[in-house]
């Protein structure tokens, strides 16, 4: 088992929006949450990645090392795409980047400045981080988001050949994946429905 | 982490905000301070090791906002956090990295720019070696204060009215050690009381700046 959820409480401030989540990824597995604009998808994957700390429940992740790629791109727009790349791969102490860059097709940008990159491409840079990364466990944040057609099939691609290699990935998003044995989960049904401060001080007043 | 420092360094070149601002703030504050107090060269002899600690000081503080906020911006900052180096690491490396484009720099240039106000060399050695061995502090306690404000999108003036009071007695030890050096007397013990607050401050404040930037993502 890579990852292992148990009774967790997901909080956004100081109220928790998503409550008593229970479930359990192995290695070579993928699991799509599912749920509206707000339901609390953003708010999960950070607390699996514990950037937001858990305060109720439990988190067991034996994955080494884990890689989150959220809303923003983690790239400067001061410095080439090789360069941030670079820099990532410092990070993450992978000596070698260019068989990763060759996957995604970067050759043809490398020296451009991220600034003047078009949102798509920007996004396609940002996932070559995640190969760079080497993590076992991917915990992606509306990953297709600004790729084109194409590009969302070589997104598949790469997630399929994470899950060959022995991998695993979370992964919030809107549309279908096109991926055999995609474990779906609705996370609206672990919405806490008395998540407002007056519901909070209602209920503190009753006590 | 090498890397970090490497990143930080050239985005402080090409972006403008650190380096090139830093530097170009103190040298217009020392070159501009004896136009407006005069030519009187016993005055400013003596009021010259406060001008340029003051200058450091503001230098210092000019670029420091933007350590933390381009990283949270652009989601660096989540990734560093679960990245496999200690945070507090990372942040000490990136405090490095703000010192090398300006402490660092201060320090080589203030000697340099210390022949105006006339000095002899003996004090243009103790002004190098106070703000070589200060400004440390300086770039630590800023980050500490940087750390407290991510995500605050007005914290520009919060952030020296947080930090100010945690200046103060880098600044009174590091002018005072060039007073003295001018005036021929005995440096060491506020040379040494200075250096002791900078390492105290790297000491702890890694940590303490570890938790703020975990508790501005929670």
């Amino acid at each position: 088992m890579i990852l292992s959820v148990e009774n967790l409480y997901c909080f956004r401030g100081e109220f928790p929006i998503l409550t008593q989540i229970s479930f359990d990824l192995d290695y070579g597995q993928i699991i799509s949450l599912h749920g509206p604009n707000g339901s609390g998808k953003t708010t999960l994957l950070k607390t699996l990645a514990q950037i937001i700390p858990t305060e109720k429940g439990k988190i067991i992740n034996n994955s080494l090392e884990t890689c989150l790629m959220g809303h923003e791109n983690c790239l400067k727009f001061d410095l080439t795409v090789f360069e941030n790349l670079k820099f990532w791969a410092g990070i993450y102490k992978n000596p070698s980047i260019n068989s990763d860059i060759s996957i995604l097709d970067l050759v043809q940008i490398l020296n451009i400045p991220v600034r003047q990159l078009s949102a798509g491409q920007k996004r396609k840079v940002s996932l070559a981080r995640l190969l760079i990364s080497k993590s076992k466990l991917w915990l992606l944040d509306e990953p297709d988001a600004s790729l084109d057609e194409d590009n969302k099939k070589l997104l598949n691609k790469i997630m399929v050949n994470h899950l060959i290699e022995n991998g695993a990935i979370v992964i919030a998003t809107h549309t279908t994946i096109d991926i055999k044995n995609v474990l779906p989960i609705d996370i609206t049904r672990f919405k806490n429905d008395k998540n407002t401060s007056i519901d909070q001080f209602v209920d503190g007043f009753n006590k | 982490m090498i890397s970090i420092l490497k990143r930080d360094i050239l985005l402080s070149v090409r972006s403008g905000t650190g380096f090139s601002l830093s530097l170009s703030f103190f040298l217009l504050m020392i070159i501009f301070a004896p136009l407006a107090i005069g030519p009187d060269d016993l005055l400013l002899k003596k009021i010259a090791p406060g001008i340029l600690w003051l200058s450091a000081l503001l230098s210092c503080l000019l670029s420091i906002d933007h350590i933390f906020q381009s990283d949270f911006e652009d989601g660096s900052l989540e990734a560093l956090i679960i990245a496999p180096i200690p945070l507090e690491s990372t942040i000490l490396i990136k405090t490095f990295a703000h010192w090398v484009t300006s402490g660092l720099l201060i320090a080589l240039i203030a000697p340099l720019i210390g022949v105006l106000y006339n000095f002899d060399f003996n004090s243009l050695l103790w002004i190098f070696l106070s703000l070589l061995v200060g400004t440390p502090g300086l770039s630590m306690i800023g980050v500490f204060g940087a750390s407290l404000t991510i995500g605050l999108k007005k914290g520009g003036l919060l952030l020296p009215v947080l930090i100010m009071p945690f200046y103060t007695p880098t600044l009174i030890f590091g002018s005072q050690t060039i007073m003295r050096a001018v005036d021929g007397l005995e440096v060491t013990s506020t040379f040494l009381l200075m250096a002791g607050i900078t390492a105290l401050v790297i000491a702890l404040m890694p940590f303490a700046a570890t938790k703020a930037v975990k508790a501005s993502l929670k």
